[in-house]
């Protein structure tokens, strides 16, 4: 995406954000439809599981609209939305006192996504679910964050509340994982 | 990352992507999820009143407090102040501040958004009493 069009709709949703503090309800159906096939694939590739996905990017949503009084448009709007997903992240790992990812069921992921690619594509899928899994939350998120939502170190950094030499170590981390765990498929 | 290493361009090519679609009733379910939630955000009538409330209730008690330590006397409380040693002590009064100092706390706890910064410092000042 270009670099205006990135400015542009975090005008949008900065303005949708005020919108909602004075109580538009059409902008937050907007901002939902706009924001949430990348949240729920945020929350998908750390849960593996599509309905835990859409739980999770909901009670983000839900906080956000309850943030929108508070809202203030100092970073962008992408960091304080992931901000809170984050959070309900965390949230998440502390109700269940284990790691979401145990939950994941390649069988499930393979009748539902992968019923019509080819074997290989689908065992690279499973090998890279399978990768991200094994990473450290910081490592994961920060690399989705990065190469699945688009935003930059600095939105990373304040996203995640971390330094910018530490995301790039753990995006750097991250990747050589990635490869070490997917070097057969070179 | 750029680079024309075949996995890496694998690697990104997977992590770029976004695999699922939300559910057709995503939205819906959203959106009655903020609707149910948008009554509780409406300030309450209580809340105005409890913001006043509870400080003036402290401040009373405070006053009633050190009106009873260091007020004017009746001839039958001096007789028994002579009697029995004051039993309001400093530490005590300072406990008295510090409670109001508590009270005054939960002034700042809106009904409509618990702010629980300040909730766990009014509590912890209640706490250590």
């Amino acid at each position: 995406m270009p670099e205006s069009n990135i400015a542009h709709d975090q005008d949008i949703d900065s303005r949708g954000m005020f919108a909602i503090a004075a109580g538009d309800r059409q902008a937050f159906t907007e901002l939902l439809e706009r924001w949430q096939s990348r949240l729920i694939n945020f929350f998908y590739r750390s849960t593996g599981n599509q309905a835990d996905a859409e739980d999770l990017a909901q009670e983000t949503f839900i906080e956000l609209y309850r943030a929108a009084p508070r809202y203030q448009a100092r970073g962008t709007f992408s960091s304080f939305l992931f901000t809170l997903a984050r959070r309900r992240m965390i949230d998440s790992y502390r109700k269940q006192a284990r790691r979401p990812l145990e939950y994941l069921d390649p069988t499930e992921l393979t009748i539902q996504q992968h019923a019509e690619t080819s074997d290989q594509s689908r065992e690279i899928e499973e090998a890279f679910h399978r990768a991200l899994a094994t990473l450290p939350d910081n490592q994961r998120d920060a690399i989705l964050l990065l190469q699945q939502q688009g935003l930059s170190y600095e939105e990373i950094a304040a996203a995640l509340d971390a330094s910018l030499s530490a995301v790039k170590t753990w995006i750097h981390r991250a990747r050589t994982h990635l490869r070490q765990e997917l070097s057969e498929f070179a | 990352m750029k680079t024309n290493d075949p996995l890496d361009q694998k690697i990104d090519q997977l992590l770029a992507s976004q695999p699922i679609q939300a559910s057709a009733d995503f939205t819906a379910r959203t959106l009655a999820r903020a609707e149910a939630d948008a009554p509780r955000r409406k300030p309450g009538t209580l809340a105005p009143l409890i913001r006043f409330a509870l400080p003036l209730a402290a401040a009373v008690t405070l006053a009633f407090s050190i009106f009873h330590a260091f007020g004017p006397k009746t001839a039958a409380t001096m007789a028994q102040a002579h009697e029995t040693p004051s039993t309001l002590t400093s530490f005590e009064i300072q406990e008295l501040l510090i409670l109001q100092e508590g009270l005054s706390g939960f002034a700042q706890v809106e009904s409509d958004e618990i702010n629980s910064g300040e909730l766990l410092d009014t509590l912890e000042t209640l706490y250590s009493i």
